[in-house]
């Protein structure tokens, strides 16, 4: 469905010409559920927005659907890492600018995140993981093709993220979508993904992909998820040794 | 037992009307020791504050009653600031949404701001003559730099994350606008209105004392002192300070509160 063909970045900076991405390539099919995991500054997010149309490669292609990705649009629907919700808007405002196309209610939406009633809130009347799910719920509203979520719950505490990462696995299967999941987490990338991509630090190229079952029920701290999370930080090691996650 | 809030609030007007007791004890002092054997009479409070009844009243004052000057001011001053707000309004939002005017302006924008206000007088005075003119150039001018700055300012300061949500939602450009740009940027524009609204007010009692308006409270204090008639003079500065006041802390305030709470602005930075 979303086809990334070698896909280079360069970016300049005052350190010169600063090559951020190397020759990626990656197919995600219709309900995959894709994590992008690798060293800080290897440039998940840097794919993640090329994928959204933030960003131009500065070679190869990406293809939605064999229609090559220009620009940003509500078929490729984004949860940011930082609040994006506009403050000046009640939460039913914040959804109504993703629901112009659709005919489903902003109710709809609100229950499957779980905040049914919260229609009159105001942004900052809700808490970090709750705000999260308004974005959430704001972008299935855009029903898009994609789901891109870059770092979705790094500023929530953890037992929070571990909630919402139960709640997002439980959506995702409901509602049949296809994620992609940028982490620095990789208990988490184990735990929703049907997929995890290992990138190597800058720059960034795939090192290793693992294919995970996606039928499988996995429990935070179980000895399975600790020997599959054991792998994968030594294979990060490989390629670096003081990298940090 | 008083509520403890009630008590705070109390306690905070008595030290307002504490503070303004002081300074008129100040002035009191200062009054005595000037008119200490000497002509001409410098006005204590007491004799300002029933000077201005007076007027207040509907003693004329150089030809015309003091409120009708008030007004005259008052309007003046808004004719000057409503055109700056408009222009300024409009032309920061284009500065900063689009880098090239902002480039291009941004040079001439804090040229005009460097310039005192009074430094207008000979380029009003230029231009428009003595009169009407001059004084609604000199507020227009010093009133636009502000308003730009702080429009252009809000504008460029929207979080990225704001447009991208935007441009991934698909908003059109006008949509982007209106929902999302304007009120992002609110904040700083009525700021921007606000320092506006008082340097125009500052220079407007200074350009009507300087280029021949025949009517307005800047004309009353100048003409008191060619007639040493300080009372009315210090009746109009106590109406000066009550307007500006006014508007600060009280027209502005609320308007300020209600959009903070409005943007929900309080508690996300």
């Amino acid at each position: 469905m979303i086809s990334i063909e070698n896909i280079s970045r360069t970016y300049r900076s005052k350190e010169g010409l600063i090559r951020a991405l190397s020759h990626i390539n990656l197919r995600v099919e219709e309900g995959d559920f894709i994590s992008l995991i690798g060293p800080s500054g290897c440039g998940k997010s840097t794919l993640i927005n090329m994928i959204a149309g933030f960003l131009k490669p500065s070679e190869g292609e990406i293809k939605l659907k064999g229609k090559p990705v220009r620009k940003p649009g509500p078929d490729r629907g984004v949860v940011f890492q930082e609040n994006s919700l506009f403050p000046w808007m009640t939460v039913e405002e914040n959804l109504y600018l993703a629901l112009r196309n659709s005919n489903r209610t902003v109710d709809y939406y609100l229950d499957i995140v779980g905040l049914k009633g919260f229609h009159k809130a105001y942004p900052h009347e809700l808490s970090g993981g709750m705000k999260q799910k308004v974005s959430i719920a704001r972008t299935l509203a855009l029903n898009p093709e994609v789901i891109l979520m870059d770092e979705p719950f790094s500023s929530l505490d953890e037992q929070t993220r571990i909630q919402l990462d139960y709640e997002l696995k439980e959506i995702w299967e409901r509602e049949r979508k296809t994620i992609i999941f940028v982490t620095h987490s990789i208990e988490e990338a184990i735990f929703l993904s049907t997929k995890v991509v290992l990138l190597t630090k800058r720059p960034g190229s795939i090192q290793r992909e693992w294919e995970l079952d996606r039928k499988k029920r996995w429990n935070f701290y179980s000895p399975e998820m600790l020997s599959l999370r054991e792998e994968m930080k030594n294979s990060m090691d490989l390629c670096c040794k003081d990298c940090k996650l | 037992m008083m509520d403890r809030q009630v008590k705070d609030t109390i306690l905070r007007v008595v030290r307002y009307i504490a503070g303004i007791g002081i300074i008129f004890l100040l002035w009191h002092i200062a009054a005595a020791i000037a008119n200490y054997g000497r002509e001409v009479y410098f006005p204590t409070p007491f004799s300002t504050l029933s000077g201005l009844m007076d007027y207040l009243k509907g003693k004329p004052l150089y030809g015309t009653g003091i409120l009708n000057h008030t007004a005259i001011s008052l309007i003046r001053w808004f004719k000057g600031f409503a055109l700056a707000a408009l222009i300024g309004v409009g032309l920061g939002i284009a500065m900063g949404y689009y880098q090239f005017l902002f480039d291009l302006f941004i040079p001439v924008v804090t040229f005009l701001q460097i310039i005192p206000g009074l430094a207008w007088v000979p380029v009003a005075l230029l231009l428009f003559g003595l009169g009407e003119g001059a004084t609604f150039f000199m507020i227009f001018i010093t009133s636009l730099p502000p308003v730009i700055v702080n429009t252009a300012g809000g504008i460029r300061e929207t979080p990225p994350v704001y447009m991208r949500a935007s441009r991934m939602m698909g908003l059109k450009g006008m949509e982007t606008f209106f929902r999302i740009l304007i009120p992002a940027s609110s904040l700083s524009i009525i700021n921007g209105l606000r320092i506006a609204l008082a340097s125009g007010w500052r220079v407007l009692i200074a350009a009507e004392m300087v280029v021949g308006s025949a009517q307005g409270l800047g004309y009353v204090i100048i003409q008191s002192r060619w007639s040493l008639d300080f009372v009315s003079a210090f009746s109009v500065i106590v109406i000066i300070a009550a307007i500006g006041l006014f508007i600060e802390k009280v027209l502005f305030q609320i308007i300020e509160d209600k959009l903070r709470r409005r943007m929900g602005f309080e508690r996300i930075l």
